[in-house]
């Protein structure tokens, strides 16, 4: 196999490349996952109570209940717009603080509390928006609980969704570059037929398809890198992301590069994807949903890259922390050349090469 | 003679859609496509929760059962549920997940984690526990300060965590005697339920992404369809067609009819298999035949843009995004964004909407139908342009 010859075909794929639709797919599909997942399915998986407030004078209660966690607050400036909204369910609940509402309060006036529920609300939100509320009253008007609370967590602090939707979103932005680009790119040659033309030129069918492959590892390890700091997830460890980063373009531009082989068409290669995804996306599931049994992510083949790269970036593990998964990962690509050369001489013979 | 041409038109229009059909039960790949995701829409459908639980479930120690009784007995009205342990150790191993609380017809029971449950009864999750004093009523009646453990798991939120504290505080207040500082006179006027109050009958994720998938069987359509029409192109089989009585109007129906009529049948399967046509199934039907037009309409434009497989997709997708989005949304509560609104999808999830989940009438989602079909007209029109131009230019 020539080097230099492999890297001609490197170059006219990498030029003619961004022609095709699949290109545009590499560049913005992890953009739009991030987008999808993070900003919209982020809040549908861990939604938060949502209080709009009116505020008719300037209480302490607004600024105390804006500065707390766990809430969504929203200061509107009419009381019948925030009943419209809060009747529409555009908020769980609603607060009309009147004027001077503080003053009443700490003259021990008891002022009139305008609060809202939507009926769609979860009694759960109504319950915490309610709570919340009075105990921020309780608050400004300065009064001593006649109780001491004391707050113990038991057991590890769970990660938020956005981190542990990210393994989600790498495996796809690694998927679109290492697996889709590569399999497209050769079936589409060999459906059009140029991939003929190719081979009866001195280059060989190894080094076209090894062009492919290099074309997908070459894109996806800076789409993974910036789909990281998209997620900001990229860590502090340069080498261990890195090391992890390239083993799975590795592996996963091998299944690309299968895949490719193996369909005669490029509608073969979409029947072969979108069979087989599920296989390739399974263990980023489990990131998901902790309480699930997590060793059944380790049957998966790609558990042993997208492992490490949430070790090293969530983590904070370094290359010592992810050695024996990396290994298996480093097994796991060794394996997959057989079916890789296998596949390649039956193209090979199918193209009258061999 | 005219009767004659009409009929003939009709018969031809009725070959080119019998034909189209034919084809896509040959095309191996879109058919095992189409028949996987209706496959695995239905099951998804059926696997996703028909409930849902609003409420807090507390774990408590220390309070006698006349003192819970009058402490905790309203509570589970308003979305809390009270599980009693014997003891602060007990309770502080029901929270680490080391004893498991089952609620079944005679109440709670905590059990190792691995034993079974009783009959009937289900896994109730409890993340929060407040450890009280035993003397926590008479002391704080006396006008003494006792102290509260509150003890959560580390991924109870912090605004739960919050909730919690105040919730003890004010059964302190109580006991104490110490009002709330704010005008109590009326407690209607202070806690107002605006629109229906849907406490213990919400929406549950079954019924929020029901108009999500019946969309995805549509736009699976639209990626079938303008597969066909590419293909077609590509082959310049459209140009055979040509070559006999049938014009290019005759094609360019045909095709729309096939879209429309492959789409709506699959649509009408699957709100068969996920029980959706409810208590107005016409109005349903009405919905899901304007949306196989619309996606007819796409499928013409983005068969007709693609120059292959993979360019086909490719506006496929370009459709199917913004589309898609007022499905997501509907997953959301509360009123979508003017942009959303302004989406074609839009009047047919929310219609779908109304019409499934609330019960609405052809009154309430007549100005979504009407919107509909003229957003059917408008994409329909289109593609019929671009596919013709792209007929007449082969």
């Amino acid at each position: 196999m020539s080097l230099a010859r492999m890297l001609k075909v490197f170059r006219k794929d990498l030029q003619l490349g961004p022609r095709s639709p699949i290109f545009l797919w590499v560049l913005i599909l992890p953009l739009l996952i991030t987008l999808v997942l993070q900003v919209a399915f982020g809040s549908l998986f861990d939604p938060k109570p949502r209080l709009a407030v009116v505020d008719l004078g300037s209480s302490a209660v607004t600024a105390e209940v804006r500065s707390l966690d766990g809430l969504e607050v929203t200061v509107l400036d009419d009381p019948d717009d925030l009943r419209a909204k809060v009747e529409s369910h555009d908020f769980d609940a609603g607060l009309v603080l009147e004027r001077d509402f503080d003053q009443l309060l700490r003259d021990g006036a008891k002022p009139r509390l305008e609060f809202y529920v939507a009926g769609e609300s979860l009694a759960a939100d109504r319950i915490v928006l309610g709570v919340t509320t009075i105990e921020l009253i309780r608050k400004v008007e300065g009064s001593a609980a006649p109780v001491e609370v004391r707050l113990v967590t038991i057991g590890d602090e769970g990660l938020p969704i956005a981190v542990r939707l990210v393994p989600l979103i790498v495996m796809y932005a690694l998927l679109v570059a290492a697996v889709f680009l590569p399999a497209f790119s050769l079936a589409d040659e060999r459906e059009k037929g140029t991939i003929s033309a190719l081979v009866v030129s001195p280059v060989r069918l190894s080094e076209v398809v090894s062009a492919k492959g290099l074309l997908g590892f070459v894109l996806s390890v800076p789409m993974a890198i910036f789909t990281l700091w998209l997620n900001d997830a990229l860590g502090a460890r340069w080498l261990p992301l890195l090391t992890v980063i390239v083993l799975a373009g590795l592996l996963l531009v091998e299944i690309g590069m299968i895949y490719g082989a193996a369909s005669k068409d490029v509608t073969g290669v979409f029947t072969l994807i979108k069979g087989t995804g599920i296989l390739l996306l399974g263990p980023t599931i489990f990131y998901l949903f902790p309480t699930w049994p997590q060793w059944i992510a380790k049957v998966f083949p790609t558990y042993w890259v997208i492992n490490p790269i949430y070790e090293v970036t969530v983590n904070g593990s370094d290359l010592g922390g992810v050695a024996g998964e990396l290994g298996i990962a480093v097994g796991v690509i060794a394996l997959l050349l057989i079916p890789l050369a296998a596949l390649t001489r039956r193209l090979g013979r199918s193209l009258g090469t061999t | 003679m005219s009767s004659r041409k009409a009929t003939s038109r009709l018969t031809i229009i009725s070959w080119i859609v019998r034909k189209d059909l034919k084809e896509y039960g040959r095309d191996r790949l879109w058919a095992f496509l189409t028949a996987l995701v209706l496959v695995a829409v239905v099951a998804l459908f059926w696997v996703l929760p028909d409930d849902v639980d609003e409420s807090i479930t507390i774990g408590f120690s220390g309070l006698g059962e006349p003192a819970a009784a009058r402490l905790l007995g309203d509570a589970g009205d308003a979305g809390l549920r009270f599980v009693q342990a014997a003891d602060a150790e007990q309770l502080r191993a029901v929270v680490a997940g080391d004893l498991v609380a089952w609620s079944g017809p005679d109440g709670f029971s905590l059990l190792e984690p691995d034993a079974d449950g009783p009959e009937g009864a289900s896994k109730q999750p409890v993340a929060i526990g407040l450890a009280f004093p035993p003397d926590f009523e008479s002391a704080t009646a006396a006008g003494e300060t006792t102290r509260v453990d509150v003890l959560v798991g580390g991924d109870v939120p912090p605004e739960l965590r919050s909730t919690v504290e105040g919730i003890v505080k004010e059964m302190a207040y109580g006991i104490a005697g110490i009002p709330l500082p704010i005008d109590t006179s009326n407690p209607d006027e202070i806690f107002v339920v605006l629109g229906e109050d849907r406490v213990g009958d919400q929406v549950t994720a079954r019924e929020s992404f029901r108009p999500m998938f019946v969309f995805l069987v549509l736009m699976m359509e639209m990626f079938v369809m303008s597969s066909l029409i590419a293909k077609e192109i590509q082959d310049r089989t459209v140009t055979a067609l040509l070559v006999t009585p049938a014009r290019t109007g005759d094609i360019l129906a045909a095709k729309g009819i096939s879209g429309a009529l492959s789409g709506l049948v699959q649509a009408v399967i699957l709100l068969l298999a996920i029980d959706s046509f409810g208590r107005r199934p016409l109005l349903v039907l009405t919905l899901m035949a304007l949306g196989a037009v619309m996606v007819s309409g796409t499928a013409m434009i983005a068969g007709s843009a693609g120059k292959d497989f993979i360019g086909t997709m490719f506006y496929g997708m370009v459709f199917m995004i913004p589309l898609l989005i007022p499905a997501f949304a509907a997953l959301f509560p509360g009123s979508a964004s003017v942009w959303i609104r302004a989406l074609p999808s839009y009047p047919l999830i929310e219609g779908l909407v109304g019409a499934i989940t609330y019960g609405d009438g052809w009154v309430e989602s007549g100005p979504r139908v009407l919107t509909l079909a003229a957003w059917c007209v408008a994409l329909f029109g289109i593609g019929w342009v671009v596919l013709k131009r792209r007929v007449e230019s082969i």
